[in-house]
């Protein structure tokens, strides 16, 4: 089964995605009709845990308790090393949302370049009818690669409501990182996510296969059969300027005011010229535990598998496009408005900005 | 894809090798000379005598009483079709006087009607004002097409009395100082129709004014998205560097002579820069694009791509998605240090150019004028991505910025190492605008970091090659890329 789609809660959901997970091959450790955990191939063990938060919503400009639901994903060296990741915060992807009612997940795999499972759900945060998360399982796209295997977990950590009422840059966006993470990220000339110190919950977890290690085996680089956090790893090539004043000179650059989001040549804006888009991959790299810029070094591990950034300024939620005889659907990375609703107080936004997913069928 | 490599000894012999693989594979050439036989006797259809500047500005005027070209050694003169620049009164081959025309350069052409060896000039000077209005300083050239022209002999410094004749003599065997010898031709591309009145002196090292110049028609995608690529050769003995100055058009017309001028072409100058010195060279092409690489002496490569991106965009909107770019947008010296004279994908300012949807050219740049071995600008408008990648300044994890702007010992692509099974990332080289995003990427043209790779090896990826060349001597993970090579 390459793609799946359905609704309902957070159990139904994992449920769906257990079935999708079990038609593409995936093993019940339990035997068959035992559910989660699973594994398949290099990926040796998944699983998830669910716990909650009291917080409080700000979004439009209020302030109401709530309580969220969030789900750990996790992988690990076998089924019973993922449960027992899934059920710590710091060893697993941490996925909110999941006390809202989901009003269409979308669920996508593709065997054929490694074992994965891609989830976007869609659900309405009652102000915002289409808001949207993100969450991924499984081996990245090694590219031909000879090294064992990676196996992650992976979350776009970001709820769909304004989670605090602190300052315009705070909102909604959770400062949000790893695999997913892109809007208000600091590029600042640095590939990727490194603002280790304001993220509020993991986005990505992974275990590397002991056998063919991609990394030397020395201390600086992570050790095989162990869970491993987002703390050195890079995501995205930025090209970019943390320069406020260098985004809001121009409305067309591509950083756009307020943004900060750099000019990325792998999340390009859609061509004015043509209304075409970009899809640009999301590459992983690992960096070392050197701290010192002249000795830091990165071993490109893959990439996300069959994931892309991409602009949403002229594509609507669900919107397919085919290139080159590939399906690929396009969704918010949170709630697709307007560049000028990015960090502004009590607005769920994301900007015209947006991932694609390939569409087996 | 077709590619070739050798040795050039010459400007004008990497140009006929060029020509010989692209013409084997479906371009079409519409100029360009390929004999590289230069040494006397040479049977040719035209021959000329280009007439430098020859005196002070107090006399504006050129005059001879006759002109004969000969091909026995005191023999008859060739008779045939005679023409000139310029002239108010009188008939070639007889006595003339030209216009005034200042500091211009003169020629006086014939046309032989088929090829024909010609062994021996010999020249009359006016009447009147013979020293000031014969030829003083002057070269004897050949072509077979009336476009192209080679060097058979120079003279200067002549000095004239009225009515005095003058023979000049290149008989078998000999060789003008310009060739490195008789099987090696060197030319001089600058075309004396469309520079005329840039005044030169005969020492100059472009003063032959051989229009050494091709025109390809390479197919392209189909009939309304062609490409022109004209290529010319220079060389200059003064600062030891030879040159290949490209430009690029969609649309082409015969008649318009000026390297550069074409409908939709780009007038500015691209510049391959090469040693003097023998060079050793590689050619790749395809339906749409050209890629020359050239190893000068033991460890400098230059590079020239002209002709198509890949376009993020389809032709009904971006219909000629153009890139050219090579060593320079100026004939700087080969043994010029400075981190503006780089590679074909990671420009420095002036040398890269991009054609939009709009029809115009624009610059694409990543590096600076500097001394800093590699330095990249800050806030370039159009550049090469990943080679720039950004304008911040660097720090230690987890503010590290791999930004190139500030401090180089941070760029990212030199602290990617290979995995410990040696496999490493290669990435496309993009041309990205700040404003419009993506708009191409180098066709078989692709990044890949330092320190996993050497000159010239060759890396197979899904049973495709791939040959990595460095950016000129510099070795950091900044300055390397591979180009498909079948």
């Amino acid at each position: 089964m390459a793609y799946s789609t359905g609704s309902g809660d957070y159990n139904a959901l994992m449920a769906a995605v257990l079935a999708h997970a079990v038609a593409d091959g995936w093993v019940e450790a339990g035997g068959i009709g035992t559910g989660w955990p699973i594994s398949k191939g290099n990926v040796r063990g998944v699983d998830w845990s669910t716990f909650t938060i009291a917080n409080t919503d700000f979004t439009g400009g209020g302030a109401f308790p709530k309580t969220t639901r969030w789900i750990r994903i996790a992988v690990g060296t076998s089924p019973a090393n993922a449960t027992a990741n899934a059920g710590s915060t710091a060893t697993s992807a941490s996925f909110p949302n999941m006390e809202y009612t989901i009003d269409t997940w979308h669920i996508f795999s593709d065997p054929s370049i490694g074992d994965h499972i891609n989830v976007v759900v869609q659900f309405s945060n009652g102000f915002d009818a289409a808001v949207f998360g993100h969450f991924s399982f499984g081996e990245l796209n090694k590219h031909g690669m000879t090294y064992g295997g990676l196996a992650y977990a992976s979350a776009h950590p970001v709820r769909g409501f304004a989670a605090d009422n602190n300052g315009d840059e705070n909102f909604a966006r959770d400062w949000q990182a790893g695999v997913y993470g892109s809007i208000f990220r600091h590029f600042n000339g640095r590939i990727g996510y490194s603002y280790t110190s304001n993220l509020t919950y993991n986005p990505f977890q992974y275990v590397i296969s002991p056998t063919n290690s991609p990394f030397p085996a020395l201390p600086i680089w992570p050790a095989a059969d162990t869970s491993h956090d987002q703390s050195r790893l890079l995501d995205t090539y930025g090209i970019s300027q943390d320069s406020f004043e260098i985004h809001t000179v121009s409305p067309f650059n591509l950083g756009d005011a307020n943004a900060k989001m750099g000019h990325s040549a792998l999340i390009a804006s859609s061509q004015p010229y043509s209304g075409g888009v970009s899809f640009m991959p999301i590459p992983i790299l690992i960096a070392n535990t050197t701290s010192a810029s002249q000795t830091l070094r990165y071993i490109n591990v893959g990439s996300a598998p069959n994931i892309r950034l991409c602009s949403l300024q002229n594509l609507l939620a669900g919107d397919e496009i085919t290139y080159a005889g590939d399906t690929w659907q396009v969704f918010p990375m949170v709630c697709r408005k307007e560049t000028s609703t990015l960090g502004k107080r009590g607005i769920v936004s994301s900007g015209p900005y947006g991932f694609a997913y390939k569409k087996v069928v | 894809m077709p590619n070739a490599t050798g040795v050039a000894n010459t400007p004008s012999e990497l140009l006929a090798a060029i020509n010989t693989l692209v013409v084997a594979n479906g371009w079409t050439k519409l100029r360009g000379e390929t004999d590289m036989n230069c040494a006397s006797p040479k049977a040719a259809r035209y021959w000329r005598l280009l007439w430098i500047e020859n005196t002070s500005v107090i006399d504006d005027f050129r005059a001879l009483n006759s002109i004969q070209f000969r091909t026995a050694l005191g023999g008859a003169a060739i008779s045939g079709t005679w023409s000139a620049t310029s002239i108010a009164s009188g008939t070639l081959p007889g006595a003339f006087i030209s216009a005034d025309i200042d500091d211009q350069i003169f020629t006086i052409t014939l046309d032989a009607g088929s090829a024909t060896i010609v062994r021996e000039a010999a020249i009359q000077a006016p009447s009147s004002f013979a020293n000031a209005r014969a030829p003083r300083d002057f070269m004897i050239q050949w072509s077979n097409d009336n476009l192209c022209w080679t060097t058979m002999y120079r003279v200067n410094n002549l000095t004239w009395s009225n009515s005095e004749t003058k023979i000049f003599q290149f008989d078998d065997g000999y060789l003008d100082s310009l060739h490195t010898n008789g099987t090696q031709a060197r030319r001089v591309g600058f075309d004396v129709r469309s520079d005329f009145s840039t005044v030169r002196s005969f020492n100059n090292q472009y003063a032959d004014w051989c229009d050494d110049r091709f025109i390809w028609q390479a197919p392209g995608y189909d009939a309304n998205r062609r490409i022109y690529i004209e290529a010319r050769g220079h060389s200059n003995l003064g600062n030891s560097t030879n040159y290949i100055q490209f430009t690029l058009s969609p649309e082409y017309s015969a008649g318009v002579p000026g390297f550069g001028d074409q409908i939709g072409g780009f007038s500015g100058d691209t510049v391959l820069i090469m040693d003097i010195n023998p060079v050793e060279y590689w050619i790749y092409m395809n339906n749409t694009r050209l890629i020359v690489i050239v190893k000068n002496g033991a460890d400098d490569y230059t590079s020239a791509y002209i002709g198509f991106l890949s376009a993020f965009a389809d032709p009904d909107n971006y219909p000629h998605p153009l890139y050219m770019c090579a060593t320079s947008d100026g004939f700087d010296a080969f043994n010029a240090t400075n981190n503006v004279l780089s590679s074909m994908c990671d420009p420095g300012d002036e040398a890269g150019r991009v054609r939009l949807w709009d029809n115009n050219w624009y610059e694409v740049a990543n590096r600076n004028n500097s001394g800093i071995t590699n330095l990249y600008k800050q806030f370039p408008v159009t550049y090469v991505w990943p080679y720039h990648i950004g304008s911040g300044g660097r720090g230690n994890w987890p503010f590290t910025f791999v930004g190139d702007w500030v401090d180089f010992d941070n760029h990212w692509l030199n602290q990617i190492d290979a995995t410990n099974q040696g496999d490493y990332p290669v990435y496309p080289a993009i041309v990205v605008n700040r404003e419009y995003g993506n708009l191409g990427a180098l066709q078989g043209v692709y990044v890949v970091p330092g320190s996993v790779v050497v000159p010239e090896q060759v890396v197979t990826i899904n049973a495709i090659n791939y040959r990595a060349f460095p950016n000129r001597t510099r070795r950091a993970g900044c300055n390397w890329f591979l180009v498909r090579e079948d």
